[in-house]
């Protein structure tokens, strides 16, 4: 789109006023107060019409430019759009804008002049005129205004298609990528872990379990001990057996069995002896024995003196009893006398011979001690003279088996208690061999359960480093996570990102106009513009002034770029932009203005200036423009 | 009086089970004690002192017979055993009903026991490690002060340190032990070898590494103590493991390739021995394409673990002049212009996602 002719009929201080611009570079110059402002805002007002609207002070655009000379209020201006010269005419007297179309070429009136002028503008808000095509003064901080209607644009725009793509397939290969990862983790691992470390735990608790303790020194070392004192006794048993077993013998050889046949023995023995001495004494008397022939020597005599009595009696008639002796003096019936003398005899005979059979008797008596003694003596003093000194020596050797059975008897208690704790030993061997086994049936546990423990122990330090691998690897997971998570919020904010529009552009330019010192920007969407550094992004404030303005300028044809959308090229209107800039800034500017695009179809661009500088600059530096005075 | 010193033998120990080489490293423990014990064949040692985690577990009766087996073949050597902390005594521990040979004395009891080998005209002061927590300190000064009373022998020290580390300890204990009548001193419960009084107290180190934890040289020590003087005139360090855990770190720049990277590694183990295991952590940037993958290296040697913690080198400013107008740029001048410290979370997931919107780029055109 061109500027072609402006044609004033009334507007500030024109009045029927023509002007014609030039394809490429316009400078109108004009001094102060010459109406440079009048005939922006003129073009403004033909494109877009002139607002109504009043400001704080009561003011509108309308009203500021009132034909000074009144008359008629407006006029036209010819474009060329779509290949076409298109003729647009107001009238702002009129209560609306009073708008015609017309095709210049031809003459042909356009219906609809509204509507068809929208179409043409291509989408070209008056906003997006004032903020783009149309540039101030050059300064920052008018700058700001641009973020709001950029944003405006981009949110129209369509075209971040690639961007999705490269979207979609970045998540793809981030998802593969964490598959594969994934499938390099054992998920079980901790699990599995957990479940070792939870079977180690009760088998420790098992495992201190007092009755695990490992008590089989103690019991063995005390079945040692027995096993000894077993051995110990078992002989000391043996000894006292066959002691004991000679004893008896000896005992019984002698014909002894406990202390009452030694007793036994022994009052035999002194009743042999008594006897003995009683009756070898009593025979040792003579006068007894001569006594008892006496008397029966005095009983024969007396029975034949009976007899000769008897005869006599038996001879005297006078009767047995009459018959008398006398004998001497004295006169004895013979009858009773014999019969006294019968009675005498026979008690004589008998007391006699009483007598002989006691001595008799004792004789046997003597001999049968004697017998004895001899025996008793002989078996045990090996002497057989019977005597007090043998009964003593014999006595003596009784002594001597007292002994002996008062030792047998205390040995056969020995003998007793030993076998009693032969029986207890055996016992407690015994309950201490079946302790043995427990211990051993437990030890044989405790050793399973370490085992298990011990290979449990090793799989969890397995399972912990499979555990620190897959962490590391979860480490990766979570950053692909992260990625992805970035790249997500990226995408969500790329749809309304001004820089993805512009930088490209953008990019190409500021590598023109700074002739390579920088080959890329980014604008952010808050309108920060960066410069692509080796290291970083630098924000545009900490650049030169002329460079600043360099860029944005750049920037500013590639917004308008992006609302031609490669589509037909909107002129570029300067309105005493560069009225702050030092000389230099201005020769920059303006190379970077007549180098920007000047490799393809140049841009219609209208530079409104008080100075002659312009002309001058353009002059020395060779470049074609158009001037108009006003 | 010529004396074997040797530690934490870790019987039972499988610190690579989940590796090919795991195997082998298992039966190392036991392997590496059997040269111990020809090494005592050979040398005519007198005493074989161990101080402390002969089995890294409570041992069972089958392992107990199994070392006692091996002892049993140098019944020229008196072989003192202390318990240590992975091997400590507990009341259910099968050693304390266990018939050791009669070359062997194993320290059963909750105090220290004085062992007398008259026959070597010296006296080992030993301590197991029990479940009671025990004053290290206050033990050793006892046993010091029981060996004072007989300086005419040679006097030894045994006992596994599990306070190792504490350092005020470590001081206090290396006095006591100087001021003591102590010929040598010989503990446990330090990964390496080390000489904390020289020629006078030591500690043996590991017999065999259990891993990364545990680099360097595992062996033994060797002494000769003199009757006359108790004192020791030779004393060394005898390597006996075979294997070592390495560490090796390489930095790499932007110019070195994946393969020339792989050359790099495997020209490192191939110096410092195939069957040793390998850490290996790759630093420094690297070139995107450049791909930290250690696959085929893995299948020839024992690369235990592989740290990549390169970055790759994008010349972010140069991808954004690439790619002013796409995702790409967008991401680029996000990260460019975000100045603050990224954790290493965040820079991973910024390398991925550059790598991921490249990579997918790349493939597209």
């Amino acid at each position: 789109m061109r500027l072609e002719v402006l044609q004033i009929e009334g507007f500030g201080k024109f009045h029927n006023r023509r002007m014609e611009f030039g394809s490429g570079l316009n400078i109108v110059y004009g001094k102060n107060e010459a109406g440079k402002s009048t005939m922006h805002t003129f073009i403004k007002a033909m494109l877009f019409g002139l607002s109504r609207k009043r400001n704080k002070r009561g003011e509108s655009e309308y009203d500021r430019y009132e034909p000074w000379k009144g008359g008629s209020y407006g006029g036209s201006m010819e474009l060329s759009v779509a290949g076409r010269r298109l003729r647009i005419e107001r009238d702002f007297r009129k209560d609306a804008d009073d708008l015609r179309l017309t095709w210049a070429d031809t003459e042909e009136v356009v219906e609809a002049p509204e509507e068809t002028l929208k179409k043409l503008m291509g989408g070209l808000t008056e906003n997006a005129y004032k903020n783009t095509i149309s540039i101030g003064q050059l300064e920052a901080q008018t700058e700001k205004g641009m973020a709001g209607e950029f944003r405006q644009i981009v949110s129209n725009l369509t075209g971040t298609g690639s961007s999705e793509l490269s979207y979609d397939r970045a998540i793809e290969y981030l998802e593969n990528k964490k598959k594969e990862l994934s499938e390099r983790t054992d998920e079980n691992a901790v699990i599995n872990y957990t479940r070792r470390m939870g079977r180690i735990r009760n088998l420790e608790r098992e495992l201190s379990d007092p009755k695990y303790e490992n008590r089989l020194p103690v019991y063995t070392d005390l079945r040692d001990k027995m096993r000894e004192r077993l051995e110990d006794i078992s002989e000391e048993k043996e000894k006292l057996l066959l002691k004991l077993e000679k004893a008896e013998g000896t005992l019984s050889e002698n014909g002894f069995s406990d202390m009452a046949s030694v007793d036994a023995y022994e009052k035999m023995s002194d009743e042999a002896f008594a006897e003995y001495e009683k009756n070898s004494k009593a025979l040792k008397n003579k006068a007894k024995a001569v006594f008892a022939v006496a008397l029966c020597v005095l009983g024969v005599l007396s029975l034949a003196a009976a007899g000769y009595l008897f005869i006599k009696a038996l001879s005297f008639p006078d009767g047995f009893f009459a018959c008398s002796i006398i004998i001497g003096e004295r006169i004895f019936p013979a009858g009773i006398n014999g019969i006294i003398f019968i009675i005498a005899a026979l008690i004589l005979i008998v007391c006699g011979v009483l007598m002989l059979f006691r001595r008799r008797s004792r004789r046997l008596k003597l001999r049968k001690a004697e017998e004895k003694l001899k025996e008793i003596f002989g078996a045990h003093i090996g002497n057989a003279e019977i005597s007090s000194a043998s009964l003593g020596a014999l006595k003596e050797r009784l002594a001597e088996f007292r002994k002996l059975i008062d030792a047998v008897s205390r040995s056969s208690k020995e003998l007793s208690d030993i076998n009693e704790e032969l029986i207890k030993l055996h016992e407690n061997r015994d309950s201490c061999t079946e302790i043995i086994g427990n211990e051993e049936k437990l030890r044989a546990e405790v050793e399973d359960k370490l085992t298990e423990l011990n290979s449990l122990k090793s799989e969890a330090e397995e399972l912990k480093r499979i555990i620190a691998a897959n962490n590391s690897i979860k480490e990766d997971i979570d950053a692909l996570d992260l990625a992805k998570e970035k790249l997500s919020e990226l995408s969500g904010k790329i749809r309304g990102s001004i820089g993805i529009h512009l930088n490209k552009e953008a990019s190409r330019l500021i590598k023109d106009v700074t002739g390579g010192a920088y080959d890329s920007m980014d604008v952010s969407d808050d309108m920060e513009i960066f410069l692509n550094t080796e290291n970083r992004m630098v924000p545009i404030e900490s650049l030169s002034a002329g460079t600043m303005d360099q860029i944005y300028l750049a920037l500013r044809i590639s917004a308008v770029k992006l609302i031609e959308r490669g589509a037909e090229k909107y002129p570029l209107i300067f309105d005493d932009s560069f009225a702050l800039y030092d000389d230099d800034r201005l020769k920059m500017a303006l190379n970077s203005l007549a180098k920007a695009e000047a490799d393809r179809e140049p841009r219609q661009m209208i530079i409104f200036s008080c100075h002659h500088r312009e002309e001058s600059f353009l002059d020395q530096a060779g470049i074609k423009y158009n001037l108009i005075r006003i | 009086m010529r004396f074997i010193h040797v530690s934490d033998i870790n019987i039972g120990a499988n610190p690579d089970s989940d590796k090919s080489w795991g195997k082998e490293r298992a039966g190392d423990f036991k392997d590496t004690l059997k040269k111990v014990v020809d090494k005592a064949k050979e040398i005519d040692c007198d005493l074989l002192l161990i101080s402390g985690n002969l089995f890294c577990h409570q041992p069972v009766t089958r392992e107990l017979s199994e070392v006692n087996l091996l002892f049993s073949s140098i019944p020229a050597t008196r072989v003192v055993i202390v318990a240590g902390s992975s091997d400590r005594l507990r009341k259910n521990s099968s050693v304390l009903s266990f018939k050791w040979s009669s070359n062997v004395s194993c320290v059963l009891g909750e105090n220290f026991e004085k062992i007398k080998l008259p026959a070597l005209h010296t006296t080992v002061y030993a301590a197991s490690q029990t479940e009671e927590k025990r004053d290290i300190k206050a033990l050793i000064r006892e046993m010091s002060e029981e060996a004072g009373k007989e300086p005419e022998y040679i006097n030894i020290l045994l006992m596994y340190n599990e306070a190792y580390g504490d350092e005020d300890a470590e001081v206090e204990i290396r006095d006591i032990i100087a001021g003591s009548s102590f010929s040598y001193a010989a503990l446990g419960g330090r990964h390496e070898h080390y000489e904390l009084i020289r020629e006078r107290c030591a500690y043996a180190g590991y017999l065999s590494p259990v891993g990364m934890s545990t680099p360097g040289e595992h062996g033994i020590l060797v002494g000769d103590i003199s009757l006359a003087s108790k004192r020791m005139p030779g004393f060394d360090f005898i390597k006996m493991a075979d294997i070592a855990y390495i560490p090796i770190r390489i930095e790499i720049n932007a110019a070195v390739s994946s393969d020339e990277l792989k050359r790099t590694v495997a020209g490192e183990i191939e110096k410092r021995g195939e069957k040793n295991i390998y850490k290996l952590k790759i630093t420094g940037k690297r070139n995107p394409d450049t791909v930290i993958d250690f696959k085929d290296l893995k299948k020839r040697y024992r690369i235990e673990e592989t740290v990549d913690e390169t970055e790759p080198e994008y010349d972010f400013s140069k991808l954004f002049a690439e790619h002013p107008d796409d995702i790409i740029g967008y991401y680029i001048s996000s990260v460019m212009k975000d100045n603050e410290d990224r954790g290493s979370l965040e820079k991973r997931a910024m390398y991925y996602a550059v790598d991921a919107l490249l990579s997918t780029e790349r493939k597209r055109s």
